[in-house]
């Protein structure tokens, strides 16, 4: 099916992405999840002030036919939420790496953040999904 | 768990990009890329559907009209050669066994066209309760052969365009002269094809094809292709959802039968029960019984608002002061981004205009809200939404695009 992915983030097994802005953690979900979701109807953010571990479920988002949890990629405090996607939840599905981002969260450990899979990590995986995709066929 | 059934055109929706789910018992394209743009294309253009799971069976031979009469609540002593009549199986309680479509194809012939879960059962009933001059063949099965049939959907006020483009000229003169719910058998780039003004997404120029497998293939590519000119686009599950929820027809297991057990005088479906045919047919006096008691009646809502959760078949319908007034049975986006619904309510709740609550339930089930919640927990909220009238207007297929 063919999905972008920001050569400027790290990413999760589970679709999200990270991106360092400063001393800030910004995510969201990838183009990958937004396409398997298909159009988003309904977003549930965490609250600007939480405290967040990484890999809990701190957000939800929904379509018409189905229902994700998003994981927090590392553990921090939540500094900003992009409230504009509560009304509007397909600005996910137009422009999930920038005008989408879910959540900014300052991290306890800034170094949490080279844990996560790089770009070429996150683009191997998705080519083994669509492998077993395939492979599901025959 | 037993394997998915696939259609002939699998390969094909894979090529396409397609995302494929389970669907009673089969793989079928949900979408193709976005669901909302393949709605959109079939109220502005058309769109092709793979219906080729659908059930179809034949029946023919001189008691073929009488045995459907007594199985059947639409009048068939009064379907005219070439046309085809929307009607309902009813069992001796009056429940609904499936919705179902019939096409008077010969004298004494007439294709049955079936939900996909409901098939075998229904195949089960018709042959159990069978008379003597009627011949019952499922056309699914490898043993009806040559006979065998598929349903390939062409749907949308460009549909016929695309057609008749495609077929002989004497051909398409008579294609542009079918009535709707109209049928024809003729010639399509050389497969033997039955092409019916029928189908289920509100549009009244709109296309059902009946071809032997074999031909599935190229005819899905050759409709694809020539329809390209003419903005038509695959279309998945998806938007069949959404589109029929628009148009305010029921599925059956939502709106009809389903945990609510509904009927079709529930859904101002009751004029397609004929009480007064000559013919009895089963289920017709505890039919009638029901329909006396009723209060219940459907209602096609638009939410309010944007960004909202999306109910399903069971979501709770309140009133303004917070009183359990109903039941979501569907609900899905609409070509403009909104999300439109189906429900049923209180007899005096259904006037259109009128605001409903609907809570759209999460899978999973916070605690109840309780003094002293903590900042961040949640419960769900009733978000409003307005009675819609009842159907779709067929003369502006888009006007809920507004």
């Amino acid at each position: 099916m063919g999905s972008f992915i920001d050569s400027s983030a790290r990413y999760l097994k589970t679709h999200e992405w990270a991106r360092r802005e400063g001393e800030e953690i910004v995510c969201g979900i990838s183009d990958y999840a937004q396409q398997l979701m298909n159009e988003l109807v309904y977003v549930e953010l965490p609250r600007a002030g939480q405290h967040v571990k990484a890999g809990d479920a701190f957000a939800v988002v929904e379509s018409v036919k189905a229902a994700s949890d998003v994981y927090a990629p590392v553990s921090g405090v939540v500094v900003a939420i992009n409230q504009a996607l509560e009304r509007n939840p397909e600005i996910i599905n137009r422009s999930p790496y920038q005008e989408g981002w879910m959540a900014r969260i300052k991290p306890d450990n800034p170094a949490d953040f080279e844990a996560l899979l790089t770009p070429e990590a996150y683009a191997a995986l998705l080519e083994e999904l669509e492998q077993q995709d395939t492979k599901e066929d025959h | 768990m037993t394997a998915l059934k696939r259609t002939a055109l699998f390969d094909v929706h894979r090529r396409l990009g397609a995302r494929m789910a389970p669907f009673a018992g089969w793989e079928m394209p949900l979408w193709y890329s976005s669901a909302r743009e393949e709605h959109l294309a079939v109220r502005r253009a058309a769109g092709l559907f793979d219906v080729s799971h659908m059930g179809v069976f034949e029946v023919s031979g001189r008691a073929a009209a009488a045995t459907l009469d007594h199985l059947t609540t639409n009048d068939v002593s009064a379907l005219p050669i070439g046309r085809a009549q929307y009607t309902y199986m009813l069992d001796s309680n009056g429940d609904v066994i499936d919705d179902i479509m019939l096409y008077r194809v010969a004298d004494t012939r007439y294709l049955v066209v079936v939900n996909a879960a409901n098939a075998d059962k229904d195949w089960a009933w018709f042959t159990q309760h069978s008379s003597e001059g009627c011949v019952w063949r499922d056309l699914r099965g490898t043993e009806a052969d040559q006979e065998r049939r598929a349903d390939i959907a062409l749907q949308g006020p460009r549909s016929l365009d695309v057609l008749c483009s495609l077929l002989d000229p004497a051909e398409a003169e008579t294609l542009k002269a079918l009535p709707f719910t109209g049928v024809m058998h003729t010639n399509l780039l050389g497969c033997d094809v039955y092409i019916a003004r029928t189908g289920y997404t509100g549009e009244r120029v709109a296309y059902e094809l009946f071809v032997h497998p074999q031909h599935s293939v190229a005819l899905w590519e050759a409709l694809l292709q020539r329809g390209s000119e003419f903005g038509v686009r695959p279309c998945g599950l998806a938007a069949r959802d959404s589109l029929r929820i628009e148009a305010g027809l029921p599925l059956y297991g939502h709106e009809l039968a389903g945990p609510l057990n509904l009927l079709p005088f529930h859904i101002d479906f009751d004029h397609f029960v004929k009480v007064n045919k000559s013919a009895d047919f089963i289920g017709k006096s505890a039919y009638l019984a029901r329909r006396e008691a009723n209060m219940l009646r459907s209602v096609r809502f638009r939410m309010n608002e944007r960004g909202v959760r999306v109910a399903k078949l069971g979501d709770p319908v309140l009133d303004r002061r917070g009183r359990v007034i109903g039941t979501v049975t569907s609900c899905a986006m609409d070509g403009a981004g909104m999300l439109i619904g189906l429900a049923v309510v209180g007899v005096d709740e259904a006037r259109e205009g009128n605001t409903l609550f609907v809570v759209a339930l999460p899978e999973r089930v916070p605690e109840p809200l309780k003094p002293f919640a903590p900042l961040g927990s949640r419960i769900p909220m009733p978000e409003p939404a307005t009675v819609l009238p009842r159907f779709l207007s067929r003369r502006t297929g888009a006007s809920s695009a507004k």
